[in-house]
């Protein structure tokens, strides 16, 4: 060490600077798709289009008059296939396919015309991600792209979208910034939008005052924690006691558990990302966080809870999917998945599912491959609301809204509460 | 007896050592000297072990260590004090000189540090002090010291003069003497050749890499062309 | 307070227990491993592994980790760290291919737990191992914490006392000083290199273990967050100083633990980080580390 120790330093400084770069990605980017939403109450799972759908009214008319010439519509799919974000990645592209399947086996598009995807993976990588929908764009044989996943790589493509004139659906990439005009249009509904749906319960609990934690690192996250949470206080006339942002490489949370246990509220609002949340409930639990005291989380969260099982018993949060949904349509769309992974369906699943059957309706709709007729296309469905794999979905300035339904972990997975 | 025949070093495609051929023998100091860059330090570095040969041999009492690990033949008896001494700076007098024993068992440890201490009072003096802070030349008494810790009966000395007030060259290299009286074979490398002269029982002189003298002392003085080439005005004036 | 001060003291032994291993070797046989993340990450994974389908107790999957841990690092130092140090044209060239070398490295564990996890969190729930939960006087202690506390400082002053004492601890200092002097002495540097690894990839592998009990799950990447701290730690107690490592994890903790405490959190990492530069700047051997001294 003493024989250069200044060098060494200079030495580690470049490894440190690598390692530094590499954490911010990995964290920056697959918190989004773990933090961000899921769905659905009711799915319309359509062998042959739309034919028993009233919403699809336009799309049925369209397949009766239009006739595309008999070839393979080929679109654009840029995915995190690899990579930290690869568990939404690879859920998110079965949908797609299990859509496709569908689509091609009904003849939906008409005799002979038939879609496929060409799938891109950026690796989890936000530059990555933004020079192949750069690459797409300039393409001019590419009808749309279904974008990527990342809220880091959206906001970047979403303005190469605007100035190509491609028109880009995206599911996940939750963050502000991605739904920017007339391109763009997005089948997730951003947490913020429905996170308050949890009301119902935190009136029902009584609960009067909350401390609140978050991920101070996460777009999502921190729209939810910053906007929903005091909208949502306002609204019901509860009293945020304390709101506490912490970096997603947090990975003790006594000292700021600490604080909240002096502060003493009723509930906790918990928003971190990945393993921290069982972290952060487990410690409240050994700290003797029990009911009636409450703990709130969002939807995506019950993806972390299976290594605490029980401590997280009672954690309860807004969502949008449901396997269990009552919904005859959810419950064929689930029955699909089943059959063709073998899995329960998750939501980024149901996002794509939907998203991939609003393109090849555009595209009838259109009766074309051309981009702008496809946009309009996309524009005029998307102008009322659209019964899919997510349940009866909306849309506000091309970004989709659901109402929430409130559920709780009870020890082992989530239930719907009522 | 160490004997080192035919070594071939090279650097890549440079030649260190061409055909390098010297012995060191017990109560002896054999100097090798040379102008820079003529293989002597590359010469002492291969019998250690840190430098691989291409060719030769170098046998320590008839057994041949050429390739072995310098950990190797440190056990086998042959020691190194370095050029630039290299003592452990941050560490104390005392924990060099233990370094020094690695190889040696507890009761040849402590008997040889009690002799080296009586040898070089000052590290005594300042054992448990930083050997960073020492002066030059009690470094290098430490160093000799260090390499007597590991009951090598050959040791080999780069430069021991180098970089140490005129003063304190003739106490250090009295030091190596002192050495060799007691019995052990010395292998000198020393760029000083008046004072190394004034020590050694053999003079090596290589030039360009190869041995252009092997003898004694006093045989070297009284060759004039190499006295004038490489021995310097000293060796004249001292005959 | 005295609930903080225990929480903090716990962190403080994660700390140490993660960053031992890594001031060992970078301070002894020079390398600066920066795959020490991915062997911890990589270590708990297989234990994670074996646990889904055998339910073990905690001294098994420890030991699984450990084992796990000391066998990554021995091939690392085997098939990558001694070849680049062997082919290393000089000591400076070698210590930059060492760090870029352990940083392709540790994407290797790290990708293939993100493919086999989908990128989700792991822990020990598949074990038979249940957390307790004590209260004493108004304090609360689980299991958990009194072997992490136990392990961390037990191993830290163990292993200070050790390097500090002992003949190979002494050779281990030599290394870290000057290599080629130290094979002049008789010492063997790859075999204590190879050992030194063994003991730092143990020493991951436990850590490893210990924290996903303590967070109860952990991810691919939680490695490379702790290699971070690591770093600071190491920075802040002195490179090569044992003692320093205890020292450096106990103020980064204390400092991370008050700025959760009194602040609203952002300025975590600010702080962490400041106290490093700050460290840097005015005292750059670290705490506890020697200023180079050496007279010619």
């Amino acid at each position: 060490m003493y024989r250069s120790k200044k060098h060494r330093l200079g030495v580690a400084a470049v490894g440190l600077s690598a390692v530094l770069t590499l954490a911010a990605c990995s964290s920056g980017d697959s918190e989004d798709t773990a933090a961000t939403a899921e769905a659905t109450e009711e799915v319309v799972v359509e062998e042959s289009a739309a034919e028993e759908d009233t919403t699809q009214e336009e799309a049925e008319a369209a397949e009766e008059t239009c006739v595309l010439p008999p070839g393979d519509i080929k679109v654009v799919s840029i995915d995190s296939m690899t990579g930290p974000a690869a568990f939404a990645g690879i859920l998110t592209e079965e949908g797609a396919d299990l859509a496709l399947k569908e689509i091609n086996a009904s003849g939906l598009l008409g005799d002979g015309v038939t879609m496929s995807i060409e799938l891109l993976d950026d690796g989890t990588s936000g530059d990555e991600a933004a020079a192949q929908f750069s690459k797409a764009a300039k393409d001019p044989d590419v009808p749309v792209i279904m974008g990527p996943i990342l809220s880091s790589a959206a906001v970047v493509t979403s303005p190469i979208a605007e100035k190509e004139q491609v028109p880009v659906i995206y599911t996940q990439a939750g963050s502000p910034g991605v739904v920017i005009g007339d391109y763009t249009f997005r089948y997730t509904p951003s947490m913020d939008t429905y996170w308050g749906s949890v009301g119902s319960y935190i009136e029902e609990k009584g609960i009067k005052t909350m401390s609140v934690l978050y991920a101070n690192d996460n777009a999502t996250l921190i729209n939810t924690a910053e906007n929903a949470v005091p909208a949502l206080a306002a609204d019901l006339g509860f009293e945020i006691l304390s709101s506490t942002g912490l970096p997603s490489s947090t990975q003790d949370f006594k000292a700021p558990i600490s604080k909240i246990l002096k502060e003493d509220p009723d509930a906790v609002a918990i928003m971190m990302v990945g393993a921290q949340n069982a972290t952060v409930i487990s410690q409240m639990r050994e700290s003797g966080w029990e009911s009636p005291k409450e703990l709130l989380g969002f939807a995506g969260i019950e993806n972390n809870l299976a290594d605490i099982g029980e401590a997280a018993k009672g954690l309860t949060w807004a969502s949008i999917f449901h396997v269990d949904s009552p919904s005859e349509s959810t419950q064929k769309f689930v029955a699909a998945v089943k059959a063709e992974y073998g899995v329960d369906a998750a939501n980024y699943h149901a996002e794509r599912y939907d998203a991939t059957y609003l393109v090849a309706n555009s595209i009838l709709a259109a009766c074309s491959t051309d981009r702008q007729a496809i946009r309009d296309a996309m524009a005029d469905l998307t102008n009322g609301s659209i019964s899919g794999a997510l349940g009866d979905v909306s849309f506000e300035n091309q970004d989709a809204r659901v109402s929430g339904f409130v559920v709780q972990w009870d020890g082992e997975k989530m239930v719907v509460l009522k | 007896m160490l004997e080192v025949t035919d070594l071939v070093v090279r650097y890549g495609p440079v030649q260190a050592v061409s055909d390098m051929r010297l012995t060191a023998a017990p109560g002896r100091i054999t100097l090798v000297l040379g102008a820079n860059g003529a293989g002597k330090t590359t010469t002492l570095r291969t019998i250690c072990g840190l430098q691989r040969a291409v060719s030769g041999t170098v046998t320590l009492n008839g057994k041949d260590i050429l390739g072995l690990s310098p950990s190797r033949i440190v056990r086998l008896g042959v020691a190194m004090v370095p050029e630039g001494r290299r003592v452990f700076a941050p560490l104390t007098v005392e924990d060099n000189l233990r370094l020094g024993g690695y190889t040696a068992s507890r009761q040849d440890n402590d008997r040889t540090m009690a002799e080296v201490y009586e040898m070089f009072p000052i590290l005594h003096e300042r054992r448990s002090g930083v050997s960073g802070l020492l002066s030059g030349g009690e470094q290098q008494m430490l160093a000799f010291g260090r390499a007597l810790m590991s009951q090598a009966q050959t040791i080999l000395m780069d430069e021991p003069s180098m970089g140490l007030a005129p003063a304190i060259v003739d106490s250090v290299l009295e030091s190596a003497r002192g050495i060799a009286d007691s019995g052990k074979a010395v292998l000198m490398v020393e760029q000083n050749a008046e004072a190394g002269l004034e020590v050694a029982n053999d003079v090596v002189v290589v030039s360009r890499g190869e041995v252009v003298y092997q003898g004694s002392v006093e045989g070297a003085r009284k060759n004039p062309e190499l006295v004038r080439a490489f021995l310097g005005d000293a060796a004249l004036t001292d005959d | 307070m005295v609930q903080d001060l225990l929480n903090a003291t716990t962190l403080a032994s994660i700390y140490i227990l993660f960053a031992l291993g890594m001031s060992l070797v970078w301070g002894t046989i020079g390398i600066l491993n920066f795959a020490h993340g991915s062997i911890f990450m990589f270590s708990a994974f297989v234990a994670y592994l074996v646990v889904q389908q055998i339910p073990l107790g905690m001294p098994a999957v420890v030991a699984i980790a450990m084992v796990s841990g000391a066998l990554i690092a021995v091939a690392m130092q085997y098939l990558v760290f001694q070849p680049i140090m062997k082919k290393a044209k000089n000591p400076h060239a070698g210590e930059l291919q060492l760090v870029i070398g352990g940083i392709g490295l540790s994407a290797i564990p790290i990708s293939f737990a993100q493919r086999s996890t989908l990128s989700n969190p792991f822990g020990f729930s598949g074990g038979s191992f249940e957390t307790q939960v004590y209260t004493i006087g108004g304090v609360i202690i689980t299991n958990v914490m009194i072997i992490i506390l136990i392990a961390g400082l037990g191993l830290g002053v163990g292993t200070a006392l050790w390097i500090r004492n002992s003949k190979k601890g002494l050779a281990l200092r030599a290394l870290g000083v000057d290599p080629e002097v130290s094979a002049m002495m008789g010492i063997d540097r790859p075999k204590l290199a190879l050992a030194t690894m063994l003991y730092s990839g143990a020493l991951a592998g436990l850590a490893g273990a210990l924290l996903t009990y303590y967070f109860n799950s952990i991810t691919s990447e939680s490695g490379d967050t702790l290699l971070l701290k690591a770093f600071a730690v190491i920075i802040l107690g002195g490179v090569g100083s044992i003692f320093g490592v205890i020292l450096g994890s106990f103020i980064l903790a204390f400092a991370e633990f008050g700025v959760l405490l009194y602040t609203d959190g952002s300025w975590v990492t600010a702080v962490s980080f400041g106290l490093l530069f700050l460290i840097l700047i005015i005292r750059p051997q670290g705490i506890l580390g020697k200023k180079e001294v050496r007279r010619t």
